[in-house]
């Protein structure tokens, strides 16, 4: 039969455990609390992607692009627009210039008439050019744009 | 007599020959939404205006994807969630204005309804506003504002974050035409 003093230490040690269990349950929370609203915090400001931290999902010359567009809208924007796939293109330049949101633009020349390519650089990155300059280019595809082109954002140039 | 018949056939023919179509391939669409938890606005410079101010019609095109959001996550959010950009890659408008008044060729700041239809995320709704087209030493500024509620354009906001997107978006719209020849 236990004495009453080890009864006492007994009930001691079972104190001390809830105390300890309370405090671990109490750091897990708040260790929880604090890697969730990190994580929250890294989503909320996470970097806008530039293409040139990206591998290509499709490499091609700017002609090509030109021409799928020109040949069926629908089926060049399931396939170069669609998921946000990276493309690389290759293209002679025709014009560089800033546009009015400070974003620098390089159109390359295509054989079909009125679907040039049109690259767009985000505006820290100043992209420059010349007529005539032989380019390779990461972008993301947004589409085709009336009188415009076909429209290439957040480019990086490769070469 | 015949003196005043052939002046006013003169100014008709040269009127008709100056009245022409005006464009913008870099046109500033901004979309803004104030609500008291947060304010929301994305910009686009890459869209296509075409005027002709014979017939009066109006175009607007616009990519979906071209718009900038300051945070990542809401551009996210817009294109995959709302917009559904890749479904829906594009939104225009198409409507009429009365421009028979702007004397293109001189200074002025004229006021002209437009109205017509927008299609945006598979949707067409009459949308009408009034432009202010501005000349000033040649150069030819437009602009507009108007108001569209995202569930008119069929667009689901979740519960969630229904307190964080107004239902009152300011579509402002700025172009610097030029004639196209």
């Amino acid at each position: 039969m236990k004495d009453k003093n080890s009864l006492n230490s007994e009930s001691l040690a079972e104190k001390d455990f809830k105390v300890l269990n309370k405090k671990g349950v109490l750091i897990v929370l708040l260790s929880l609390i604090a890697i969730g609203g990190g994580v929250a915090y890294y989503i909320w400001n996470k970097p806008k992607t530039n293409a040139a931290d990206v591998k290509p999902n499709y490499v091609l010359p700017a002609d090509s692009l030109g021409a799928a567009f020109a040949k069926n809208e629908d089926a060049a924007n399931a396939k170069f627009v669609k998921d946000s796939v990276a493309l690389e293109i290759q293209g002679v330049v025709d014009t560089a210039f800033v546009n009015e949101g400070n974003e620098s633009v390089i159109r390359l020349k295509t054989s079909t008439p009125d679907y040039p390519v049109n690259c767009y650089f985000n505006s820290a990155d100043k992209a420059t050019a010349n007529k005539g300059d032989l380019v390779v280019i990461k972008g993301f595809c947004t589409g085709y744009l009336m009188m415009d082109g076909v429209q290439m954002s957040k480019c990086a140039r490769t070469k | 007599m015949k003196k005043i018949i052939l002046a006013t056939a003169l100014v008709a023919i040269s009127f008709g020959a100056t009245a022409q179509r005006y464009f913008s391939k870099t046109a500033h669409i901004k979309f803004f939404s104030h609500t008291s938890a947060e304010d929301i606005k994305a910009d686009n410079f890459k869209s296509t205006i075409i005027i002709d101010q014979a017939t009066g019609a109006v175009q607007v095109e616009t990519l979906i994807k071209s718009f900038e959001f300051e945070k990542a996550l809401m551009q996210e959010h817009f294109n995959e969630n709302y917009l559904e950009s890749d479904k829906y890659p594009k939104a225009n408008f198409k409507g009429k204005g009365d421009f028979s008044k702007v004397n293109f060729a001189a200074d002025g700041t004229y006021s002209v309804n437009v109205a017509g239809q927008m299609t945006m995320h598979g949707v067409t709704k009459d949308v009408s506003a009034v432009a202010t087209i501005k000349i000033a030493g040649g150069k030819i500024d437009g602009s507009t504002k108007f108001y569209v509620n995202p569930r008119d354009f069929n667009v689901q906001i979740p519960e969630l974050v229904k307190g964080q997107i107004s239902d009152k978006i300011e579509v402002t719209v700025k172009a610097t035409l030029q004639p196209l020849k």
